[in-house]
């Protein structure tokens, strides 16, 4: 059971880059971004194809993510920036374009197998009580950790953090205040692409890195972000955690085939249970 | 512009009447294929363009319809009734589905949908017991009118078309009635519809069942027309293809998704060949990855360009 749940807080976590990332873009554009996951993806073939070619492995992870960024901001230019006074429907499909067209690309550039990232660190797993967790699993909470102080930071510390805040909360007057509601829309693109990215890598060592790894990822970040609210950053990463250690302690209970299936479970029931997730405001119900 | 779209649709009506007889083969086979799609983006163009809700498990529930009518008939079900009671199975999965997320605006049916699309491909790959698995399912009776074993392209051109005919019909009824002008209000303002006493979950949720039945249906096509299905036929790539097929024809019409799927299959052949000339040695993954980037990127394309679609804009130009 320990190791059910500290096995799920680690995979939670990857679950909680990839839905602050789907937070961060629904607070200050207003869309729902189905591309998040292949970002995600795209950092992490990146990284699995340079480290295959023998780069150097912090080298490869760190190109991961900047090409996990740059596509995000040229997703927002090419596809989103003049659709963002769109109507819902015509920005859900824009979305899903870019998703498959990122995807087909990747199947084009790194072909279909699957690509195995080597881990961070070698060295023994640690071990609490009746449970471990693998190095790489260590990893991932503490550059979750740390990513997390960082954009408290940003939000709390910055002027551009706080111009982001002013954004999401209220878009004309920021716009009154000087702050461009576009750039920051560009911003938000990219940040959230880079935490896809992060998410995309560290995750790689533990599931290795398909070209069709994003689906099942965007939807669990997406999950993960309606548990929490849709609109909470510190939701989003407890609805991460929290899908994390119920998929994990189910997957340890249920037949294996069952593991994608847990998040869409949950989904559903919070849909019907508490729409307005564990800690959201009230959404708007007609 | 209506009778420039009228002149067009009694064009191709023609034309799809003369089909059977130039004895062409593949080319038959090919419009099989383009009616049962079309027969599936027309329930998601009543959903996209009445509703204004966007779904990712048409190709799911395509598949639903399919195995369910083959496992039906495979276990001694009648043929006709095995395809009624396929499409209570997806009516019930789809109200499952649609009754908690279709209270919320815009993007929860979307997700909900998505997620619904993933289970469905796994649950068919995993449950090979039942299914066959990966490798697929095939030992299942034909269809049967009386004695008369309707097998070949041209039983199945004429019974998909008259299907699609009868699904454009209903839904072009559909939006000139009271419920499509309250699905119309509903795209428009939910809250507006709602303060004028419109049932907004009701009407979504009627809009949604139906786009689910019109791909259960396209499934059970499809199941006997080919004789074995699979579920490589019913994955994602399946449903935003139908997607595209929508926004190519415009969903603003009922006529619309079905051009929209005469233009798909045109382009997606284009690509085909374009593929295989452009990627000789490495062939079908290649071309596949082709096709899904410039798909992808023509859904961008039309919303930002055209989203009326493009045969909607072309309608419209000619008629000005």
């Amino acid at each position: 059971m320990e190791q059910f749940l500290l096995s799920g807080l680690a995979i939670g976590a990857i679950y909680a880059l990839v839905a602050v990332g789907f937070v961060v873009i629904h607070n200050v554009t207003g869309i729902i971004n189905f591309a998040q996951g292949e970002f995600a993806m795209c950092g992490a073939m990146t990284a699995a194809a340079l480290a295959a070619a023998a780069v150097p492995l912090p080298l490869a992870l760190l190109a991961g993510v900047a090409l996990s960024a740059l596509v995000g901001l040229v997703t927002w230019y090419a596809a989103l920036r003049g659709a963002a006074n769109s109507s819902l429907v015509v920005q859900i499909i824009i979305t899903i374009g870019a998703s498959i067209a990122l995807r087909g690309i990747a199947l084009l550039v790194f072909g279909s197998s699957p690509k195995s990232v080597p881990a961070f660190s070698q060295g023994s797993a640690l071990t609490l009580g009746a449970a471990t967790l693998a190095p790489q699993q260590l990893w991932v909470l503490g550059i979750v950790i740390v990513l997390m102080a960082l954009l408290w930071l940003l939000f709390e510390r910055t002027r551009l953090g706080g111009a982001l805040l002013a954004a999401a909360m209220d878009r004309q007057a920021a716009r009154l205040m000087g702050i461009d509601p576009l750039a920051m829309g560009a911003f938000s693109f990219v940040l959230a692409a880079a935490l896809a990215g992060i998410a995309g890598v560290t995750v790689a060592p533990i599931t290795l890195a398909t070209y069709n790894m994003g689906l099942a990822l965007g939807l669990k970040g997406f999950v993960a972000a309606i548990l929490g609210g849709i609109s909470s950053v510190p939701g989003a990463v407890i609805g991460g955690l929290l899908l994390g250690i119920v998929e994990s302690v189910g997957s340890g209970l249920l037949p294996s085939g069952s593991k994608d299936a847990i998040a869409f479970v949950v989904l559903i029931a919070v849909l019907f249970a508490r729409p307005e997730g564990l800690f959201g405001h009230r959404a708007q119900r007609v | 512009m209506a009778t420039v779209r009228n002149a067009c649709s009694a064009i191709a009506v023609a034309l799809l009447i003369a089909v059977p007889f130039l004895h062409n083969g593949y080319l038959t086979g090919l419009l099989v294929v383009v009616a049962i799609d079309a027969l599936a983006a027309t329930g998601l163009g009543l959903l996209v363009g009445a509703a204004g809700e966007v779904s990712l498990a048409q190709a799911a529930f395509m598949g639903i319809g399919a195995y369910a009518t083959a496992l039906l008939a495979g276990h001694g079900w009648n043929a006709w009734l095995a395809i009624i009671g396929a499409g209570a199975v997806v009516v019930a999965l789809a109200a499952v589905v649609g009754y908690p997320t279709l209270r919320l605006r815009g993007h929860y049916l979307t997700l909900a949908t998505l997620g619904l699309g993933i289970i469905v491909f796994v649950a068919l790959n995993e449950a090979s017991p039942l299914t066959g698995g990966p490798s697929g399912y095939g030992d299942y009776p034909s269809l049967r009118i009386g004695a008369l074993r309707l097998s070949g392209d041209v039983p199945f051109y004429v019974l998909a078309w008259l299907c699609v005919a009868l699904a454009v019909i209903g839904g072009a009824a559909l939006r000139a009635s009271w419920r499509g002008r309250a699905l119309r209000a509903i795209s428009a303002s939910e809250v507006a519809a709602a303060s004028v006493g419109v049932s907004v979950r009701a009407r979504k949720l009627e809009a949604f069942v139906l786009s689910a039945v019109a791909a259960s249906l396209a499934g059970s096509i499809y199941a006997f027309y080919v004789g074995f299905i699979s579920p490589t036929s019913f994955g994602f790539e399946q449903s935003v293809f139908l997607l595209v097929m929508v926004v190519l024809g415009g969903a603003e019409t009922a006529t619309g998704p079905v051009f929209g799927s005469l233009l798909f299959v045109i382009a997606n052949e284009v690509l085909q060949a374009l593929g295989s000339h452009l990627f000789p040695s490495t062939a079908q993954s290649a071309v596949a990855a082709l096709q899904i980037v410039a798909f992808g990127i023509v859904l961008i394309v039309v919303m930002r360009l055209l989203p009326r679609g493009v045969a909607g804009a072309w309608l419209e130009k000619v008629a000005r």
